[in-house]
């Protein structure tokens, strides 16, 4: 018998259970009541305009902004999945690696031989991603052109944005050029400077 | 991906009535995931109002990126993925917690998950004190019951390296909880 097992999989029971009772919060039904209200107010908005002005000036009525596009991120699809960061005065004061370059659909990151990760954030002038051949390629003013693939291994010189124990983020001015996907994993690193070992 | 999705993406600037099937469809997708989510959130954090908070933050989330994230084959992982880098971010899990005691202070001690008996909040404590990765592991591969490929999916990394992940966390599971494990292949 497997005791470890059994307490296991008796504790995530519970969990499920527990978590069963939690009713989904009302702040999200407001904001989807609004959405439902801006949606029929917008469909009433246009009979209106279709009664007054007839069909042509409904073709030529402006369209109205969704509340997704409202929110929408940062990312710019010509980085691909890389984080990149507006051009800054660099702090090449650690160092990340050597780590395999695993490349996903969106987010570039750095594993190393412990199986710690992490997500370069490039700056927007040193660095640019071809989404045919998925590589990106690192040019520093200082040095020759890196090419850099899926399973190459690097090795990045700049600062953390975390503290390495907690992943707390340093409280630091970032312009994004394209942020971060909320699902990439690991330690987010002001990347500086590109070398292989 | 179906047709259904493939018109939701290429109506994404303009709000219509017709937008109504994809808040329902959102609805739904949150329905389901709401306790789920509390329930991985809450392994991994230890504390109800937090798991709670980070569960809501990770499908509003979804929310605000729809229109991307609903086109996914399977958004849950997309889900499941942000949620655990949130759950055991010691930052968020303190700016959250935060946030949750002053809320719940202001309307009094109306919790909504209940506490776990003794036993098995002991479990959970075993687990959040493991590695980052072997917890996440460890979570995903009991309260989901995801397969190998699943958690691998999630983490980003291969099934071989999920097994290694939890081959070494139920190692040290052992010694904390002074219970027995015989390994299976």
């Amino acid at each position: 018998m497997n005791q470890l097992d059994d307490r296991l999989r008796k504790a995530s029971a519970a969990v499920r259970a527990a978590a069963g009772q939690a009713a989904p919060r009302p702040i999200l039904k407001e904001a989807k009541a609004m959405w439902k209200k801006l949606a029929m107010a917008f469909g009433g908005a246009l009979i209106g305009v279709a009664l007054v002005v007839g069909g042509a000036a409904l073709l030529r009525s402006a369209p109205l902004e969704s509340p997704a596009a409202a929110t929408s991120t940062t990312r710019t699809d010509s980085f691909g999945p890389l984080a990149v960061r507006a051009p800054a005065p660099g702090g090449d004061t650690a160092m990340w690696g050597p780590g395999r370059v695993v490349i996903a659909a969106r987010c570039v990151s750095l594993v190393n031989e412990d199986g710690s990760e992490a997500v370069p954030a490039w700056k927007a002038d040193e660095v640019t991603w071809d989404a045919e051949t998925e590589t990106i390629t690192y040019a520093h003013p200082d040095s020759d052109p890196i090419v850099i693939r899926a399973g190459d291994t690097i090795i990045l010189g700049g600062s953390s944005l975390e503290d390495d124990e907690d992943a707390v983020p340093i409280d630091r001015d970032i312009e994004w050029v394209a942020e971060p996907d909320p699902s990439c994993l690991g330690e987010l690193f002001a990347t500086d400077s590109v070398r292989l070992p | 991906m179906s047709v259904a999705t493939t018109e939701y993406r290429a109506r994404s600037t303009v709000s219509t009535p017709r937008d109504l099937p994809r808040i329902e469809r959102f609805d739904a997708f949150y329905r389901d995931e709401f306790p789920r989510a509390v329930a991985l959130a809450y392994a991994l954090t230890g504390n109800r109002a937090v798991s709670e908070d980070v569960a809501q933050e990770t499908l509003l989330a979804a929310h605000r990126h729809w229109d991307r994230i609903g086109t996914y084959d399977q958004p849950t992982a997309w889900v499941r993925r942000v949620l655990i880098n949130r759950a055991t971010s010691f930052h968020r899990r303190r700016t959250v917690e935060w946030r949750a005691v002053l809320r719940l202070a202001s309307r009094g001690a109306n919790t909504i998950v209940p506490d776990l008996e003794p036993e098995d909040a002991e479990v959970w404590a075993a687990v959040r004190e493991l590695p980052r990765r072997q917890a996440q592991a460890i979570a995903l591969h009991y309260v989901e019951e995801l397969s190998l490929e699943e958690i691998g999916e999630v983490l980003g990394c291969s099934p071989g390296t999920v097994k290694t992940h939890l081959h070494r966390a139920r190692t040290r599971l052992i010694g904390r909880l002074g219970v027995r494990y015989e390994e299976t292949t």
